[in-house]
């Protein structure tokens, strides 16, 4: 029995064995798929299965040492098994009892289990739940394939990204060392912070963006960033700004030091004064020199102003064509041939506008405010057309005129509102309270236009399409009123309203009524 | 041979005699001959629950042939007074003519007697043959009388005539070794009786005994018979599973018993066992010995309760259901 015992115990550790490996392989399964979902990298390995494994291991075994059954549980079990009418029970009750009886009992079971053979109840067998180790291992292994493909899948789209961005970025780069140098020497502040801001553009540029789609939107992003940039810088130089340029142009020459540090310290007044003295003392000793050098210095620092305010434009120039769906790289590839041109002291107009010739700073705003209406979604990518009278920078605006010429709003149109509640005018455009489908304007109305002058302030233009339609009754006011009026008046009789209240509730009631 | 097993040798040989001549004039009962038999070698009484005309009382009387013991019978009637069981002291003159009671016993007092259709006395008749087959002697006018050993008291019943008997009550019934259910004789078995019972030749029984003592001698073979530990506590399972109370108790037990069996019912199933263990050929007593009793030594032992009774429902589905949840 002790042989038949070791077989049980082992059979018992297998079985227990292979429900904690079930178990370990559904946690593992668990973590894998959590690890996955976190993106925390592979979702298991070789050696966290290892540990599962010999955590099941141990756990099998200190569970089927722990419940190792004993000599009469065997017993009993292979009694069971092989139908011995419990002689292996009465066996070991009385192995070591004494009587007659019982000595008998004894010896006759022995003799039958030494006839019996009990190795067919004792074999070990293969565990039921074994094949079920193949559904954790299934499960594990599409998880590593499927976590492979999605990091496959990732780089790809990494560096599709960076291929995307990598010619933008590069001209970022290169255009940063094109004027650097010239900010160096030109002593240009905004150059400097411009190239430097380039260059971290184009490493933001390089790190940030995830997918090809996002390359175009990052770029866009980029130069809009850009662009607020060069519109701080774009923004009229303010008089500080001036105030300093112009001391350090006055500062060039000794005699008009003073002017300079009167301009520096801003008193103005003390500055025009020291001005004109320098002024009289230049023309009492016939300095002609002097004056020259001041004109060349002044001359340098409004050369260094409108190439700040040129750049704004480009920056400007450069976003309005991202918008439009241009290449990146061809935009900056303007943009240096204008700072190029910059650099070089040449100061050639600005590439030409689509208009024909180069924008103002009226035209630049109104284009900033198309650029605005594009971004919030409303007709993306529709630029304002020129209208007729292109020297005033106009914006257009389809009408709904009728086509027979009439003016909107005159009496006895009944196709317009007067726009006066309660006019006889207004008594709707249908016959049914529904109302009928038609063409508001007709199919002899023509578009016209409407002339406009743009004034000094911002310009903000928003093209709606559906207002009109939108305002028409479906139903005339008289019958409307005439119908409604009853229960207003009883509502009004049945209220008890205060009399300080009263008055406006008639002047409301007359105010809504349909007019003769 | 040792001495032991000698006697188990002839404890089988005489059963299976004495089963043999019962067999004679019974036929298609086997298993209520060796109920009956069981009874008689363990000490017990046996209750047989059957329709007129099986042949209780010829079954009765052929047992009491082969073992060659004093057999009576008592027909029970609701007339039926104790003293017509237990005997009575009656007035006698002697020769000289002096007057004086004299114990007249009554048919209880034999080895085998046949209480025929016992749930027709009075339950003050019934409980006469309490103290009867309990304590085997009878208190008459404060005089012990010890009943003849050996003593098995066989009663009837008859489970069609319910108006005007008397239901045995819970007290007698648990004194009762074993209830066997007669059963009707098949076709086939029907042509034996008749072949039997119709014709000139009668069988003839032989005295498987030829001292009624033996049957004493017997049992205390019966009685040595070694008993594991285990064995014992699956007899107590099987007891315990029939109390509604128990943890263990079957869905059936909760819901239909209001009584479960006695120790007496756990004790009748050892005894029970250690017989079909000899008579198997064994030395010891098994599970499946155990489970084999359990159906006649238990099923007269649990009371139901009105819902089960209602339901129509018989101790014998409970103790089926019992040894299902517990295989030998």
């Amino acid at each position: 029995m002790r042989g038949v015992r070791r077989r049980i115990v082992a059979q018992t550790f297998l079985e227990r064995l292979t429900f904690h490996l079930l178990a370990a392989g559904a946690g593992l399964v668990v973590l894998g798929a959590w690890r996955r979902l976190q993106g925390t990298g592979e979702p298991w390995d070789a050696r966290l299965a290892l540990a599962a494994a010999a955590a099941a291991l141990v756990v099998a075994a200190l569970a089927t040492l722990r419940r190792r059954p004993t000599l009469g549980v065997v017993a009993r079990w292979l009694d069971q098994a092989a139908g011995t009418r419990d002689r292996l029970l009465t066996a070991l009750a009385f192995s070591t009892a004494a009587g007659e009886p019982r000595a008998l009992a004894v010896q006759e079971c022995t003799e039958f289990a030494a006839r019996t053979d009990f190795r067919a109840q004792a074999r070990l067998r293969v565990p039921a739940r074994l094949p079920w180790l193949l559904v954790p291992a299934l499960a594990l292994a599409l998880l590593q394939w499927e976590t492979r493909m999605a990091v496959e899948a990732r780089a790809l789209q990494a560096a599709a990204a960076r291929a995307a961005v990598e010619d933008s970025a590069r001209q970022l780069e290169a255009l940063a060392r094109r004027i650097e140098p010239q900010g160096a020497a030109t002593d240009a502040g905004e150059l400097k912070k411009m190239a430097e801001e380039l260059r971290r553009r184009a490493e933001r540029l390089r790190a940030e963006t995830s997918s090809a789609e996002d390359a175009q939107k990052a770029a866009l992003r980029e130069i809009s960033e850009l662009e607020q940039l060069v519109r701080e810088m774009q923004k009229q130089p303010s008089a500080s700004r001036e105030m300093q340029e112009l001391a350090q142009a006055l500062g060039q020459t000794e005699k008009t030091q003073a002017a300079a540090e009167a301009l520096r310290g801003g008193d103005l007044a003390k500055a025009a004064e020291e001005l004109e003295k320098s002024l009289r003392e230049m023309a009492k000793h016939k300095d002609e020199r002097t004056p020259e050098a001041v004109k060349q210095a002044l001359e340098q620092a409004l050369k260094h102003l409108a190439d700040q305010r040129r750049l704004s434009e480009q920056m400007q120039q450069l976003r309005q064509q991202m918008q439009q769906g241009g290449a990146a790289s061809q935009t900056m590839k303007q943009l240096a041939e204008a700072l190029r041109k910059m650099g070089g002291g040449k100061t050639q107009d600005a590439p030409p506008s689509p208009g024909g010739r180069p924008m103002t700073e009226q035209e630049m705003k109104a284009l900033l405010a198309a650029l605005q209406n594009m971004k919030n979604g409303e007709g993306g990518g529709q630029q304002p057309q020129t209208g007729r009278d292109q020297g005033r920078g106009l914006a257009t605006m389809e009408s709904f005129a009728p086509a027979d010429g009439s003016q909107p709003g005159q009496p006895g149109d009944r196709q317009l509102p007067a726009g006066n509640p309660g006019s006889e005018k207004d008594q709707g455009t249908t016959e049914s309270p529904l109302g009928e489908e038609r063409d508001p304007a007709g199919k002899k109305a023509r578009a016209q236009q409407l002339a406009g002058r743009l004034g000094e302030g911002e310009t903000l233009q928003q093209f709606l399409p559906s207002a009109g339609d939108a305002s028409r009754a479906g139903r005339r006011y008289q019958e409307l009123y005439e119908a409604m009026a009853p229960a207003a008046q009883e509502a009004v009789l049945q209220e008890n309203i205060p009399l300080g209240s009263r008055f406006f509730i008639k002047r409301y009631f007359e105010a809504i009524r349909p007019r003769e | 041979m040792s001495e032991y097993a000698a006697k188990v040798e002839n404890f089988c040989t005489v059963f299976r005699r004495v089963h043999t001549e019962m067999c004679k004039m019974m036929v298609g009962q086997d298993d209520i001959l060796e109920g009956v038999l069981v009874a008689l070698f363990a000490g017990g009484h046996v209750l047989l629950e059957g329709v007129p005309g099986l042949g209780k009382t010829m079954l009765v009387r052929t047992l009491a042939e082969a073992v060659n013991v004093k057999f009576s019978r008592v027909q029970f009637t609701p007339d039926l007074m104790p003293a017509d069981i237990v005997g009575t002291n009656i007035i006698m003159e002697d020769e000289q003519g002096r007057k004086g009671f004299r114990f007249q016993p009554g048919p209880i007092f034999a080895n085998i007697v046949l209480a025929d259709e016992i749930n027709r006395a009075t339950p003050k008749t019934q409980s006469a043959l309490l103290e009867a087959m309990q304590e085997h002697h009878v208190t008459v006018g404060g005089t012990l009388h010890r009943l003849q050993q050996p003593f098995l008291v066989l009663a009837t019943q008859n489970p069609l005539e319910m108006e005007g008997t008397y239901p045995l009550p819970e007290a007698q019934l648990d004194r009762f070794f074993f209830k066997l259910k007669v059963k009707f004789p098949t076709a086939e078995d029907l042509h034996t009786i008749l072949e039997r019972t119709t014709t000139a030749s009668a069988p003839i029984i032989v005295n498987a005994l030829h001292d009624p003592q033996e049957v004493l001698a017997l049992r205390e073979v019966v009685r040595d018979v070694p008993l594991a530990r285990e064995v014992q506590a699956y007899a107590i399972d099987l007891v315990l599973c029939t109390h509604p109370d128990d943890p263990h108790a079957t869905p059936l037990a909760k819901k239909y018993v209001r009584y479960g069996a006695s120790p007496r019912g756990a004790q009748a199933l050892i005894l029970a066992g250690k017989i079909y263990a000899l008579l198997d050929g064994r030395y010891h007593v098994a599970c499946a010995d155990i489970a084999k009793a359990t159906l006649a030594a238990l099923r007269h032992r649990i009371i139901l309760n009105f819902e089960g009774e209602a339901e129509g429902t018989s101790t014998d589905e409970v103790i089926a259901e019992i040894l299902r949840q517990n295989p030998a």
